[in-house]
């Protein structure tokens, strides 16, 4: 492939929808900084596609891009500030090293990813069963639902989860 | 323990996970899953769902796609209030504003399955994990057996020419079966560090940092690196090696290993040492304090039951047991 950069449909392109869609994700996100670097990864994903030429509607393909994005980096910035929260509630000596919080995070990010789009109740009772390995009467307990709901949710959950993991 | 071998893989039509029988299996992964983490789960139960893992390569295929969503859980290493913090978050007002405002636009395309192709042809591919604590058998499509002790991956590719696994991480004992029906096709190992040729042989190899290390029960076989000159290794003996170097043959007793019982053995080990070993077969955070790097010990310790091996060890040695959340203990001197 010839280089994608000089091509003239990427170029016009880029030179007629960059600063909309600049505009788009400034006012979803409430700041320009994040709106522009996130201009830049929605360009840098098109320009990867081997089919960036045949684009019939290029505001709404961008804006599916750009929105795929701007949630992914919206849940790795939330993940990333309850994580550091309930660090500064732990005693000292029981705080990770920062190189174990990095890899901490990275791994809650990708269960993060498979969580994803989970009723609340559901997810919160798949991770009292993979995180705290409550039993499922104690998990219907905590949820204050009966123990055969415990179990859709968890079904539920796993199946949930796999596809995702799949998909991702 | 699930025998793909019984099944004519190449007489198969090509699977994909959105076929209906994938969909199924999953589904019902789904539903075993449930009963499995039930406190009321029964032995019967359980038999009954290694038979459905046996039953068809789907299912297998179908629960190994549930252990990894597991695993990404085990292996995370985080504790289990850490892991409620961050993931059990309510979600912030501006990421919820940011998604409600563009749920109408359609998303392009759908998303393939085609990575996900466990048979393909002529050729008979499989992968098998292991979780923590986790012990499996499987038989191989010509017989051979394999047990992957904890936390263990492998990877299998049989062609016409050649049987070859590739263990990814962890341990795994290997009993080749002899092919009498057909053209001997060799049966090699692969490991990051080399090649293992296997001469009708039953041996375990492990992955230990950056060293692969081979203990061989019965027959012989032969190790190639990419560096180091060819080396054979006869029953009875082990050895460890990098890419680059081949370790001297030290002799070994025992005719089987020791976790494939159950147990693992300590020989007047170093504590840390011996903390890394039991940390294999136990989820999240186990750590000894630097200080107690004098210490050794000596043993039979059962695998299956980490807590009453720590207990043992707070009554024999001079060490306290801290335990912040069930996943997170450290050793530290008394």
């Amino acid at each position: 492939m010839a280089n994608p950069l000089s091509a003239p449909g990427f170029q016009i392109l880029y030179v007629d929808h960059r600063s909309w869609l600049q505009g788009w994700l400034a006012s979803k996100l409430g700041n320009a900084w994040d709106a522009a670097d996130l201009t830049q990864d929605t360009f840098m994903r098109v320009l990867l596609k081997e089919d960036w030429s045949s684009i019939r509607e290029p505001r709404a393909y961008l804006t599916t891009i750009a929105h795929g994005l701007m949630v992914n980096s919206l849940r790795r910035k939330d993940l990333e500030r309850a994580y550091l929260e309930a660090l500064a509630h732990l005693p000292e000596n029981t705080c990770p090293s920062p190189e174990t919080r990095a890899i901490q995070l990275e791994a809650l990010f990708s269960i993060d990813e498979i969580l994803d789009g989970l009723a609340p109740k559901v997810r919160r009772a798949f991770l009292l069963l993979q995180l705290e390995g409550l039993r499922h009467a104690d998990i219907a307990e905590r949820l204050e639902v009966s123990v055969s709901s415990v179990r859709q949710y968890i079904a539920k959950a796993i199946h949930h989860c796999v596809l995702r993991q799949c998909q991702i | 323990m699930p025998d793909l071998g019984s099944v004519d893989v190449s007489s198969r039509p090509r699977r994909s996970l959105d076929t209906t029988p994938h969909k199924d299996a999953l589904k019902a992964a789904s539903v075993w899953f449930v009963r499995l983490t039930s406190e009321t789960v029964t032995n019967s139960e359980r038999e009954q769902w290694l038979a459905w893992r046996q039953a068809d390569p789907t299912h297998e295929y179908a629960w190994q796609q549930i252990e990894k969503v597991t695993q990404k859980f085990n292996a995370s290493g985080v504790s289990a209030e850490l892991g409620m913090a961050a993931l059990d978050r309510p979600a912030c007002p501006t990421r919820r504003r940011a998604v409600q405002q563009v749920v109408s636009i359609v998303a392009l395309g759908g998303i393939g399955w085609a990575a996900y192709e466990p048979l393909i042809g002529q050729h008979w591919e499989a992968d098998f994990e292991t979780a923590t604590g986790e012990q499996r058998r499987v038989t191989l499509q010509d017989g051979t057996l394999l047990t992957l002790n904890t936390r263990s991956a492998v990877d299998i590719m049989f062609t016409e020419q050649q049987r070859q696994i590739l263990v990814r991480k962890g341990e795994v004992l290997i009993e080749t079966a002899q092919e009498n029906s057909r053209v001997y096709r060799p049966f090699f190992v692969r490991t990051p560090q080399g090649k293992i040729e296997a001469l009708g042989t039953s041996f375990s190899v492990r992955l230990n940092k950056q060293v692969s290390q081979v203990s061989l029960y019965e027959g012989a076989l032969k190790i190639q690196t990419s560096t180091a000159a060819e080396q054979r290794l006869f029953a009875g003996h082990a050895t460890q090696f990098t890419a680059s170097h081949i370790a001297p043959a030290v002799s070994i007793s025992n005719t089987r290993p020791f976790w494939t019982d159950g147990f693992f053995v300590a020989d007047d080990m170093p504590l840390i040492e011996f903390i890394a070993e039991l940390a294999r077969y136990r989820r999240g955070h186990l750590s000894v304090d630097k200080n107690l790097a004098h210490l050794r010990i000596s043993g039979t310790f059962p695998i299956a039951d980490t807590d009453r091996v720590l207990e043992t060890i707070a009554m024999t040695l001079p060490v306290k047991i801290e335990t912040f959340t069930r996943y997170w203990v450290n050793l530290r001197a008394l």
